[in-house]
């Protein structure tokens, strides 16, 4: 049932409710809001009466000031509430998590992320943000802003710890998520941020999504890494914590020779290296290529006029808490450029055209679609036995020149910047979703 | 280890104001102090080039970041920005004051959320650059200061009281009046975002509205405490009676305000006053150069150093 609050000016903790609501309570209550509870007088008003309960049109209920106050509920949104035995729960309350840099956390900032309120006539209830550096733990109060829909701004305020936490940062320390996961009983999601190593680690243990990922080491000293590139022949060395393309260097042996496009900078860098002992100077000028890189067997991905191309997979947890995939755009690299990162000069096209463009010859382009798919899926059921919460994934695959599909990395944290160009509906949906997914954790979901 | 940013062009003063305080201070000693530039930090080794001031001497050194870092830079520059984004990121890192400029109009927007602080707030809207048309309040009198920084220099007030407008440019020495218009004032909001705030009839000094600025700082067990008040324009006049009630109150604020900016160790907060004596909330700011200056009183400026060990110490110790 969906409902409004008025304030009622009073020191006393009570609630007021139209006959028909009322009829369900003794004369106190707990009432709930997040992470509070508060036991409160529970009354009959006159002055209300039944509505539909729909969002459209709530029943209205009232709170003492003093209520409110203890529960730190902002009186201007639209309630779902929930009727039980002893108790009444006011909600849902979501939390978004931001960063760490809570001075730059202002109306005019928090702006960007106004779009995903579009689905709040299914969801309703209190979603805030706020930095994990904001948390009074004491009092299990978070101080940031809220969405307020009457205005359709973000305003500051405090508010309980929430009850459903949606991970929008990383640089939180590992003490406080263990914190907040403990009291939301486990419903913090995207509630880690993996390397790149660890992900190839424990997407190997699945053996048949082991198939799709290239041969990969994490680099430790210059043996280990000319053995490998002498194996492989040409190959891909990344930052283990870096993305959007960040870092990257691609080194091909060609006879006795290496040719070197180093994408460190903001542009790339081409040398060519005469013999075994230029590579070593070479590494010897780049220790840092041993320090917490990968290298990986490069592959040699299909094309599409001459640039490469792989494919974003957004997979998210929707309102049934089922994994499904949300949005599909494929990036294509820049001219020349072995990177297809949009921040990088790429561009959008959609999984169709992209194959049909690439493979132009007589193709099952459904069977290639039910490949990504099929492996997407089960990369996702896998995550789930990671021992932590995931609830989104921007996954990164591609295909080689012979139509194998390859998994090239997963991000907790993806950028949609594509998707909301090339396809504007498709971008408010990724939006919305883990609005759904946080509703379905909650106690309100249908 | 205490850490102490600052910009390049400042390292040379601060590090031998440092240095000289660090020796006036008994008791306090015990854990050394480097002062070095933001540029001399070295992101991947976790290092930083900079001052050593420990015992008698004062060195040139390279060490490993300190545990808790004092960001006293003012800085804009965005590759500066990122720098500090990357301290505070750091893991057993304190960096205390990540910025120490702000968006005005972020303050007005947090202290509005609570209804003990609606008596010190002033009627107000943000005048965006890209609007054209911008109206004015008629027969009342406002101030138009910058929405981004603390510099009472930029803040001009339009004084329409009487049956004279006129516009004066606050700010210590430079006065300016002229016949109020809003064609005069357009030329001003065009260059950046500012906010607009209708005043009462403010206590003035030579036209200007007069400005309490209290400086506060946390010490010893995390606790603020005010630590100097300064009035603007008239630095060495006697305004006293009209600043003593600003110190609790600007210790409620910052209570307030750090729930929201929780990593913030030295401020300051200006007040302007009504000719009731009502104090009015005007700008708040991080780190000041100002707070260095060399005529100020020497006690001063050792207490501050101090707290900063004090608070060094706590989070060391954790």
């Amino acid at each position: 049932m969906w409902a409004k609050i008025e304030i009622v000016p009073s020191e006393r903790k009570a609630v007021y409710l139209p006959p028909l609501l009322y009829s369900s309570f003794m004369n106190h209550t707990n009432v709930l809001f997040g992470t509070k509870t508060v036991r409160s007088r529970v009354e009959c008003s006159d002055s209300l009466w039944d509505e539909e309960g729909t969002f459209e049109r709530p029943t209205k209920i009232q709170l003492t000031s003093k209520l409110r106050d203890r529960l730190l509920i902002p009186e201007t949104l639209i309630y779902q509430i929930r009727i039980y035995e002893n108790r009444l729960s006011i909600g849902p309350v979501i939390g978004m998590m931001l960063g760490i840099h809570s001075h730059l956390y202002n109306p005019r900032h928090m702006e960007k992320y106004s779009d995903r309120f579009g689905i709040y006539n299914k969801v309703g209830g209190l979603i805030c943000a706020f930095s994990p550096k904001s948390i009074d733990w004491k009092r299990q109060v978070v101080f940031g802003l809220f969405y307020d829909i009457e205005s359709f701004s973000w305003k500051y305020g405090s508010f309980p710890l929430p009850n459903i936490v949606y991970r929008r940062d990383f640089h939180c320390s590992s003490r406080i998520i263990k914190k907040i996961i403990n009291l939301t009983n486990g419903r913090i999601f995207n509630s880690y941020r993996f390397s790149k190593h660890e992900l190839y680690s424990f997407a190997n243990k699945d053996s048949q999504l082991g198939r799709h990922i290239p041969p990969t080491e994490l680099s430790s000293d210059f043996n280990q890494v000319k053995g490998f590139i002498d194996k492989h022949l040409k190959v891909i060395l990344k930052p283990n914590d870096l993305s959007r393309g960040r870092g990257i260097c691609i080194i091909e042996k060609r006879g006795s020779g290496y040719i070197i496009t180093d994408y460190r900078f903001k542009l790339p860098v081409e040398s060519t290296l005469r013999d075994e002992e230029s590579l070593t100077r070479y590494f010897d000028i780049n220790k840092s290529f041993f320090n917490k890189y990968l290298i990986q067997k490069y592959i040699p991905l299909a094309r599409i006029n001459g640039s490469f191309f792989d494919i974003r997979v957004v997979m998210q947890k929707n309102g049934r808490g089922i994994w499904g995939c949300t949005g599909i755009e494929c990036r294509v690299s820049g001219k020349s450029c072995h990177l297809t990162n949009i921040s990088r000069g790429g561009h959008a096209l959609s999984l169709d055209e992209a194959l049909r463009s690439a493979f132009p010859e007589d193709c099952d382009y459904e069977l290639l679609k039910s490949r990504v798919d099929r492996f997407c899926m089960r990369f996702c059921t896998h995550m789930d036995t990671f021992g932590e919460h995931f609830a989104e994934f921007g996954m990164d695959v591609a295909f080689d020149t012979g139509k194998n599909l390859w998994f090239i990395e997963a991000n907790v944290f993806p950028s949609f910047k594509g998707f909301k160009k090339m396809d504007y509906d498709t971008y408010i949906a990724i939006r919305h979703t883990p609005f759904l997914y946080a509703l379905y954790l909650s106690e309100f979901k249908d | 280890m205490l850490g102490i940013l600052c910009s390049q062009k400042e390292e040379e003063v601060y590090r031998e104001h440092f240095y000289s305080l660090f020796h006036q201070i008994t008791g306090y000693t015990d854990i050394p102090v480097i002062v070095s530039a933001l540029s001399s930090i070295n992101f991947p080794e976790k290092t930083v080039l900079g001052y050593e001031i420990s015992g008698d001497s004062m060195k040139p050194v390279r060490a490993s970041l300190p545990e808790v870092v004092f960001n006293l830079s003012i800085t804009r520059k965005r590759h500066d920005l990122k720098k500090l984004r990357a301290l505070a990121e750091m893991e057993n890192i304190v960096l205390v004051n990540e910025s120490n400029t702000f968006r005005q109009s972020m303050f007005m927007q947090i202290l509005s959320s609570n209804e003990c602080f609606s008596q010190y707030l002033l009627p107000h809207r943000e005048l965006k650059r890209e609007d054209t048309g911008h109206r004015f309040p008629i027969n009342r009198s406002f101030l138009i200061k910058p929405d981004k920084g603390a510099n009472l220099s930029e803040i001009i007030y339009v004084n329409q009281a009487g049956t004279q407008s006129e516009i004066y440019y606050c700010g210590g020495m430079r006065k300016c009046c002229k016949p109020y218009t809003p064609g005069n004032i357009r030329p001003f909001i065009a260059r950046r975002n500012r906010l607009l705030l209708g005043v009462p009839e403010l206590i003035t000094y030579n036209n200007q509205p007069l400005v309490i600025r209290v400086y506060i700082q946390k010490g010893t067990g995390g606790s603020w405490r005010v630590v100097l008040k300064d009035i603007y324009f008239n630095l060495f006049g006697t305004f006293d009676r009209y600043s003593e009630k600003l110190g609790p109150v600007s210790l409620e604020f910052i209570n307030y305000i750090s729930n929201f900016i929780p990593g913030l160790g030295i401020c300051f907060i200006d007040f302007i006053l009504d000719t009731y004596n009502n104090p009015y909330f005007l700008n708040f700011g991080g780190w000041e150069h100002e707070l260095l200056n060399k005529n100020r009183d020497g006690d001063f400026q050792k207490t501050l150093f101090i707290n900063m060990i004090e608070f060094a110490k706590q989070h060391i110790n954790k």
